[in-house]
């Protein structure tokens, strides 16, 4: 693969194989600042320096969920 | 706004920058478009006078409560769609907001005592304190934080910020200021890292700490440790340490700065460098502002202080959020992966600007459509015409959104509920805060003090 081709892979993750539809990823503003305390005094989880971060309850981390991993788990469709 | 559980994704919403360019640019958009039909913004931009015996400020509210009225509807409007916007509920927003009103007025009103600066009632300075306060004692209903959004109301003023300083002083102290703040954010996160690191802290948490003290406090900290995959619980710490930091300067940086009779281009300088987030560097810059004219020995003027500040913090420090976080994921991903698995973080260029603070821009239009109106004035006349009816009442505008936001940081910081910090991460952290404090102060004071001293003159 070239250099180019390395750097693209490395710096821009293939779609489709993020969590944002996984059970255990959660993005809700809300529910992120309830569960991270002190985060709506100096700063918020509607800011744009979050992205599209979220809790991943599985791992316990605070993830931006351009992964997927192998507990992946289809979220219930509404 | 509903809580969620796991598979709880937040749909589309514009994202709290976006409302702050939004209402921001509109204020400076309507200005402008009443100063240009000779017209201007001053009869809402009403602002409590300064006073020697009160019979002046109930004199005022006797003759103006009409445009305090008009004002408040105004800011309630508009706080409130976008507040809404980002899934509030008008009935938490609005109670919340109309105390939120009445506690800035009152605020206002202290700080324009004209012996206020006698006994450092300086506005911020009573509003931070008073919020702290009353959510550390009697407490209020918890729903009310719908409308205590501090960074909304901060950004909304940063915006609006933008119009008071020209394009030309932007372009000539911007690069300064990215050159002094890359060098003390670069020092600072290196710092508080191996600090960390050496305490036997992991080092996606040290990383988190280390731009919670180098780049932007809170905002940072949850950028970064969204972008290596840091452990949830070492986020509330790192915002429990930047938090109690953050407060602390806030009181520490400009009376240290008054005890050396800085001039006011050079504190706001110290400040943004120094400072861990915009809403307490800005209460800092602001108090200190406030001497300017008060206090013998202090040069320069109110403005220089919230100038330097903004240059050096925001665009010196917050613009480079993402690339901070980028950089820190490839090696998160590349180098700290031991045990093979990548838990959900990975590199993705895009962030760079998906990260990106978007009131900024919001800033720099503001400062570039203003700068476009008043371009043909000369000095007499920009200070005559364009500050009395178009720049003045942008100013004054900005000043009740910075009170709005340093009464929602007190109300919002409840101290019996921040993570406790910890003896090494929060002795990391202060290792940093130190080794910041002092090279700011060198950098700002003797390596760039003609150039912050002199700021726009």
């Amino acid at each position: 693969m070239s250099l180019l081709g390395r750097i693209r892979d490395a710096l821009l993750p293939r779609s489709g194989e993020g969590c944002a539809s996984c059970l255990h990823f959660c993005t809700e503003a809300g529910w992120i600042e309830a569960h991270l305390p002190g985060l709506s005094s100096l700063s918020s989880a509607h800011a744009s320096v979050r992205g599209e971060d979220g809790l991943c309850l599985s791992h316990n981390r605070l993830i931006n969920g351009r992964r997927r991993c192998a507990n992946y788990e289809a979220a219930h469709k509404a | 706004m509903t809580d969620g559980v796991g598979g709880k994704v937040g749909g589309f919403r514009l994202k709290e920058d976006w409302w702050a360019i939004l209402i921001g640019l509109g204020i400076v958009a309507v200005a402008a478009v009443l100063f240009l039909n000779g017209s201007s913004l001053r009869w809402l931009a009403v602002l409590p006078p300064r006073w020697k015996e009160f019979a002046q400020v109930t004199g005022d509210l006797a003759e103006n409560w009409p445009r305090y009225l008009a004002q408040f509807a105004f800011w309630l409007a508009a706080f409130s769609g976008a507040l809404r916007g980002l899934g509030y509920r008008f009935r938490d927003i609005a109670p919340a907001f109309s105390l939120l009103y009445l506690a800035a007025y009152a605020i206002f009103v202290v700080g324009q005592w004209d012996k206020a600066v006698t006994y450092n009632l300086e506005a911020p300075l009573i509003a931070l304190f008073a919020g702290l306060l009353i959510a550390n004692t009697v407490g209020l209903p918890r729903r009310f934080d719908a409308g205590f959004r501090g960074e909304l109301y901060v950004k909304t003023g940063i915006v609006l910020l933008g119009a008071t300083v020209p394009l030309s002083l932007i372009a000539l102290a911007g690069p300064v200021a990215i050159l002094q703040a890359s060098i003390v954010s670069i020092v600072t996160f290196l710092v508080i890292f191996f600090a960390a690191v050496k305490l036997g802290l992991d080092r996606r948490f040290a990383a988190t700490l280390g731009v919670g003290g180098a780049v932007c406090g809170v905002s940072a900290a949850i950028a970064v440790a969204g972008a290596v995959g840091a452990k949830k619980e070492d986020t509330p710490i790192t915002i429990s340490a930047v938090v109690l930091w953050a407060i602390a300067m806030i009181f520490i940086l400009p009376l240290a700065a008054k005890a050396l009779l800085l001039p006011t281009g050079i504190a706001g300088a110290w400040i943004g460098t120094s400072e861990f987030a915009d809403a307490a560097g800005i209460a800092a810059a602001q108090a200190y502002g406030g001497y300017a004219g008060k206090v013998a020995g202090i040069a320069g003027t109110s403005e220089q202080a919230l100038q330097a500040f903004t240059l050096m913090k925001v665009v010196g420090r917050d613009v480079w959020i993402g690339i901070w976080a980028v950089v820190l994921a490839v090696i998160a991903t590349t180098r700290w992966n031991e045990d093979g698995e990548a838990k959900g973080s990975a590199p993705d260029a895009r962030e760079i600007w998906r990260r990106f603070p978007k009131f900024v821009l919001g800033f720099l239009f503001a400062s570039v459509l203003v700068s476009a109106l008043t371009a043909q004035y000369s000095l007499a006349d920009y200070n005559k015409i364009a500050v009395a009816k178009l720049i003045g009442p942008v100013k004054d505008l900005r000043t009740w959104t910075f009170i709005f936001c340093f009464f929602s940081i007190g109300l919002t910081t409840r101290l019996r509920e921040m993570a406790k910090t910890g003896r090494r991460p929060l002795a990391a952290f202060s290792i940093g805060v130190a080794v910041n404090v002092v090279l700011g102060f060198v950098l700002s004071v003797y390596v760039f003090g003609s150039h912050w001293a002199t700021l726009g003159q």
